[in-house]
């Protein structure tokens, strides 16, 4: 038997010269397949994820909405004492956060906050926090009326009370200083007890005229 | 006839190309659907914003309007030579800090007072406030002006103008 001749005719040029023969030769489509699955795999792969995504971002955005409306409520509420007169009933209300669902969603996570600017409520769930702040329109103290009054007395031997006004040396800024200062400091509120919130006045004696410097107070 | 071509063609020739022709739809279509729901989503948070807003604007407006430095001889008039006061360039500059003093200095807003004839215009804006932005929301509510004397009284309207905070 005769042993046929090896021929090693390998070169580089021949090869790619082969393969792209092979490549242009093939009818089975064999390639066009596999590529084009691949493609739909990843594509499907990449449509997954993001409707994934997208599903948990509306999620994410629907406790968003309610932390929101939540925080405008409470909002609402402070701003509604401070555009009303002082003295009348509406100046003075007790607020109840409704934070109780049949759900039983939002309930011992839910913090609230009040500074002297905004009011804040979180929400933690999975180590991600969730929050809404809401500027206020009027100033607001995160203090009860004792404690202001005696702040007062401390710096300015007088609780700033209608029958015991700030005298001068001291003046209105003097004591909107204090109170600015006093006010950034957060307060964290209860969700579960109720909040009152007390519209009050503080009078200082200004070149012979007595001036009235409104305040929301924000307390439990 | 032609489909019984397709039907019979072995060569699978079409076979990659409209998978990947499907494919493309499926992503074009998903491209559309979240383009239209962030679109969606994106109106509703501005309009939300604008609403929440706007209730506050008005109420600001309205507490404005009522407040007690600003009025005429009667309780419903608003004293024209109040707001030359307060209005800029200041001239009674601690009757303008009173009147910007109960309001949050996060809120940016500045107070328009016009009358009806536009023969007046006052601003009352708070010192140090930053340059009026984008997104203005105005409330409005109509006054009546006090021009001198009761007797001299034109309507007008008090507009607040408030813009997005920046750190919201």
């Amino acid at each position: 038997m005769k042993i046929p001749e090896k021929v090693n005719n390998y070169s580089p040029d021949n090869f790619q010269c082969n393969t792209l023969k092979n490549f242009t030769n093939d009818s089975t489509a064999w390639i066009d397949l596999i590529l084009s699955k691949t493609a739909l795999i990843f594509a499907s792969i990449i449509i997954l994820a993001a409707v994934y995504h997208l599903t948990a971002e509306i999620q994410q955005a629907d406790k968003q909405r309610q932390l929101d409306a939540m925080a405008q409520d409470f909002r609402s509420a402070i701003d509604s004492v401070g555009q009303s007169h002082y003295g009348m009933a509406s100046a003075n209300i007790s607020y109840f956060f409704d934070t109780y669902d049949r759900s039983g969603r939002f309930t011992d996570q839910l913090n609230a906050s009040v500074s002297g600017e905004y009011a804040g409520i979180s929400y933690e769930e999975d180590d991600k926090l969730i929050y809404a702040v809401k500027p206020l329109a009027y100033k607001t103290l995160p203090y009860n009326e004792s404690e202001i009054r005696n702040e007062l007395l401390d710096h300015f031997s007088a609780s700033g009370n209608r029958t015991q006004p700030i005298m001068p040396p001291f003046t209105y800024s003097n004591v909107t200083d204090l109170l600015t200062s006093l006010a950034t400091k957060e307060k964290n509120l209860n969700t579960s007890t109720k909040v009152h919130i007390v519209k009050s006045l503080i009078y200082v004696v200004n070149n012979s005229e007595v001036r009235e410097l409104e305040y929301i107070l924000v307390y439990q | 006839m032609s489909i019984s071509l397709f039907i019979n063609d072995d060569k699978a020739f079409m076979e990659p190309h409209n998978d990947i022709i499907s494919t493309a739809l499926v992503v074009i279509g998903f491209v559309v659907f979240a383009a239209i729901v962030s679109k969606a989503y994106i109106t509703f948070d501005d309009n939300s914003f604008a609403m929440e807003n706007y209730r506050q604007a008005s109420m600001i407006a309205k507490d404005i309007a009522d407040y007690p430095e600003i009025q005429g001889s009667r309780t419903d008039l608003i004293s024209a030579e109040s707001l030359d006061r307060i209005c800029m360039p200041v001239i009674d500059q601690e009757m303008h800090e009173l009147f910007f003093q109960r309001f949050s200095g996060n809120l940016d807003f500045y107070v328009e007072i016009t009358t009806n004839d536009g023969k007046h215009q006052w601003i009352i804006e708070r010192s140090g406030s930053g340059s009026k932005q984008r997104d203005i929301i105005a409330a409005s509510v109509p006054v009546v002006i006090e021009l001198g004397s009761s007797t001299s009284c034109v309507p007008g309207t008090l507009s607040v103008r408030m813009w997005k905070n920046r750190w919201i």
